[in-house]
């Protein structure tokens, strides 16, 4: 579909298709159920991740949709952060 | 400022008899015949292919598990992707049944990531074999504290545990599917030649190792017991090599260009002040390294990035500190390498004499049109272009 994907605002070296573990983040644990749990695939590609935790996800695999308004994510250290660089009317 | 980023061409080699025999070629070779490196697509891995019913792999990294997934994956599914159809061809009628693919030490010290583990295991028509006397010895106290605080290294020995659960079952199939072994603990010390001594290898004989050493520093350690595994063919898998440049400070046990956060040093030898060393390594002004060139070839995407930032970084303090443009690095750069000029026929042309051809951006999109049309004619993403003559008639002459 054509429903925003996480990975879109993150750095992406493999452009989004989960060959590389560049968008990493780290979903906060009161939303790890929302998100949903990353699949068998998903955690090979996590292995090789910077540090990856219990909560890490890929953000090229997270459909983002209504249930996630509020989202709290953590970027690992070293991560470009893109929204820094979106100039929002604030 | 000049960055050196072009990574490791070069094959580490095993160093042992047998080496140059018949049949014998870097797995790095190998890749590049089915990618169509121009340098490659001539080499004759077809008629090793069909003379061949059993293949090792010597070394156990990604390019280890690549190769063997390609020669025992059914054309049918490599048909859809964009390997070249010299090599498509020639897998066609490849006799290979049989590949082993050797380590020096235990499972849960190869260097091959889970990922690519798994695919191998979800090979249609293959079966992939681990022994479980190799997973018995290689859970000795070291390996097990090594795979206790990683998280990948647990994950990935678990997979290759429930493989070897599974040999028994394998091994009783009635049904021929192509195999693949995984093998630990095989150090090879000679490849055997054939006894018509026609130069063409039969056989790596490899010395039997057991693991020695603290947790993260375990060693394989000769136990004087030998196996010799039969092969016609015989890929080395043992690392990628840089080479050096003339004029460019090189470090020949490391085969890396010394640096010092990005920046190039000189070589402690070439270092001497009125030959006194110097205490400290002298900086090239305006000459940096990034990539495998300068950690050495390991590491993936998630590795080189921190790296190209680390170098990036001393740039940008070089260049604020006014370091940057009137070095002699910079001098020769705007001198020789850099000069682009159009020559009587139009074209871009650079180098020293003016003389090399240059493939601008508009000239590759003209390639990877053409190679994508190629493609899309017999159900492939691309077919490629392999020939360098080929791919600047199309780059130069292309009608827009």
């Amino acid at each position: 579909g054509n429903a925003p994907v996480l990975g879109e605002y993150l750095d992406c070296a493999c452009s989004g298709i989960m060959a590389c573990s560049t968008c990493q983040v780290v979903v906060d644990k009161k939303w790890f159920d929302i998100v949903g749990h990353p699949e068998e695939a998903e955690q090979d590609m996590l292995d090789l991740a910077y540090n990856p935790q219990e909560s890490s996800r890929l953000g090229c695999q997270i459909v983002l949709g209504s249930t996630m308004d509020g989202l709290v994510l953590m970027l690992p250290k070293g991560s470009n952060n893109m929204m820094d660089n979106i100039p929002f009317d604030d | 400022a000049v960055v050196l980023a072009y990574g490791a061409s070069g094959d580490r080699k095993l160093g042992i008899p047998g080496e140059n025999l018949d049949g014998v070629h870097s797995a790095r070779e190998f890749v590049n015949w089915y990618n169509g490196h121009p340098d490659y697509v001539e080499k004759d891995f077809e008629s090793l292919l069909t003379r061949s019913a059993s293949c090792v792999v010597i070394g156990q990294g990604n390019v280890a598990i690549d190769v063997s997934r390609i020669i025992l994956s059914s054309t049918d599914k490599l048909k859809t992707s964009d390997i070249c159809q010299h090599a498509l061809d020639a897998l066609d009628k490849s006799t290979v049944s049989d590949v082993s693919v050797l380590g020096r030490r235990g499972p849960a010290q190869s260097a091959f990531t889970i990922k690519e583990l798994r695919e191998l295991t979800k090979l249609d028509g293959v079966a992939c074999v681990i022994s479980p006397a190799d997973i018995e010895k290689g859970s000795n106290p070291s390996t097990l504290e090594e795979i206790s605080s990683s998280r990948p290294a647990k994950r990935k020995f678990e997979l290759m545990k429930s493989v070897a659960a599974q040999e028994e079952k394998v091994n009783a199939e009635e049904e021929a599917r192509r195999r693949l072994h995984i093998r630990f603990f095989l150090s090879p010390v000679a490849i055997l030649p054939s006894e018509e001594g026609g130069g063409q290898a039969r056989a790596v004989e490899c010395a039997v190792t057991q693991l020695e050493g603290a947790a993260g520093r375990q060693k394989a350690i000769d136990t004087g017991e030998r196996v010799i595994i039969e092969a016609d063919l015989v890929l080395t898998s043992v690392g990628y090599k840089s080479y050096g440049i003339e004029d460019v400070s090189f470090d020949p046990n490391s085969h890396t260009v010394p640096s010092v956060q990005g920046r190039v040093v000189a070589l402690p030898d070439d270092d001497d002040r009125d030959g006194v060393p110097a205490a400290t390594p002298s900086i090239i002004p305006g000459l940096y390294v990034a990539g495998w060139l300068k950690r050495g070839p390991s590491g993936i995407i998630g590795t080189n990035i921190p790296d190209a930032k680390e170098t990036v970084a001393a740039i940008r303090e070089d260049l604020d500190a006014g370091k940057l443009g009137g070095s002699e690095t910079t001098k020769m750069a705007e001198e020789d390498a850099l000069r682009l000029a159009r020559n009587e026929d139009g074209l871009l042309v650079g180098g020293k004499d003016g003389c090399k051809l240059i493939v601008d951006t508009k000239g590759w999109r003209s390639i990877e049109r053409v190679e994508t049309a190629k493609g899309q004619a017999i159900g492939k993403p691309r077919e490629k272009v392999v020939s360098v003559q080929e791919m600047l008639q199309i780059a130069h002459h292309s009608n827009e």
